[in-house]
């Protein structure tokens, strides 16, 4: 069990160091679509510190008790930290793609990749 | 045109990438973004165009009224009060302020385009009623800094009255060239 409790500590460590990463990112940008998916980032974020935060203590209460073989009541928050983590990916994932609509120009370029070959070969003709 | 066309030619006849700054007065303004369009169009270079003075619609009107064909154009529309979104090749960023998707979506375009390329930033003054003076001059910082990266042609269109003068010697000390076209206070 302590071995149990020590990857958990680990884990809150490195989801709590995520967290202050982001919010030093979020407070360099500007309103708009980037900011707002940093902001969906950071709570799927959360919730899986949530998650940790809980199990760990969960781990270090039960320690040496019958609960620590047999986990109890006191594991569903659990599920329904993880369950809200990925809803939360997925409407992260959603604003991806529209983040990839609003600002992807790969079909705008190649359009006017053409464009301009057709008038090099109308002036070509000429 | 003839005249920004010999000073264009003039400034940078031996650069094949830059940056221009413009300065005009508001009188010549509009003609002046129509002429540097039309100027680089017609030598077959495609672009990005930054509106933050005048939407989308009216621009390429503009651009329409004077013979110059605005698909080879890609737009990035910072006036038009709407939500983000992508019309044709215009993109909708919904507000001056939002620099961060503003510097994307420059990046995002520029990169799509093959070739020799230009982006044309219209203009910076309107920025500066948006943002704070030390947000502008990093954003200036941050936009010369990229225009040397990506190695195209970029210029830069902004009021002389309306622009700060330290903003103004700070971007000059940026650019390879500026231009005067009235304004002179």
């Amino acid at each position: 069990m302590a071995h149990l409790i020590l990857v958990g500590i680990t884990t809150v460590i490195f989801g709590v160091a995520s967290l202050l990463l982001i919010s030093r990112a979020r407070s360099r940008l500007s309103e708009g679509s980037i900011r707002r998916y940093m902001d969906n980032f950071a709570i799927c974020l959360a919730f899986i510190v949530i998650f940790s935060v809980w199990q760990t203590a969960r781990y270090s209460f039960a320690e040496g008790t019958a609960a620590s073989e047999h986990p109890t009541y006191s594991a569903y928050p659990e599920y329904i930290f993880m369950v809200f983590a990925y809803i939360s990916f997925i409407v992260a994932s959603y604003r991806v793609l529209k983040i990839s609509e609003e600002f992807g120009f790969k079909e705008d370029g190649k359009k006017i990749g053409q464009i301009m070959r057709q008038k090099r070969a109308k002036k070509s003709k000429k | 045109m003839l005249e920004l066309k010999e000073t264009f030619k003039k400034e940078t006849k031996s650069l094949k990438d830059y940056i221009l700054l413009i300065t005009v007065d508001a009188k010549g303004y509009q003609k002046t973004t129509v002429d540097v369009v039309k100027f680089l169009i017609e030598q077959n270079i495609p672009g990005v165009y930054v509106a933050l003075n005048k939407p989308y619609e009216i621009v390429q009107r503009n651009l329409a009224n004077n013979g110059v064909d605005a698909r080879l154009v890609i737009f990035i529309d910072a006036a038009s009060k709407t939500e983000a979104k992508k019309v044709g090749n215009c993109l909708y960023i919904g507000s001056p302020e939002k620099l961060s998707d503003l510097s994307v979506a420059m990046d995002q375009a520029v990169k799509a385009l093959a070739g020799d390329k230009f982006l044309i930033f219209d203009s910076l003054n309107t920025l500066a009623i948006f943002n704070k003076p030390a947000t502008m001059a990093r954003f200036v910082h941050f936009l010369t800094g990229k225009i040397r990266e990506w190695k195209i042609k970029g210029i830069i269109i902004t009021l002389e009255k309306e622009t700060e003068p330290a903003l103004l010697d700070e971007l000059t000390q940026f650019c390879d060239a500026r231009v005067d076209l009235g304004g002179e206070s």
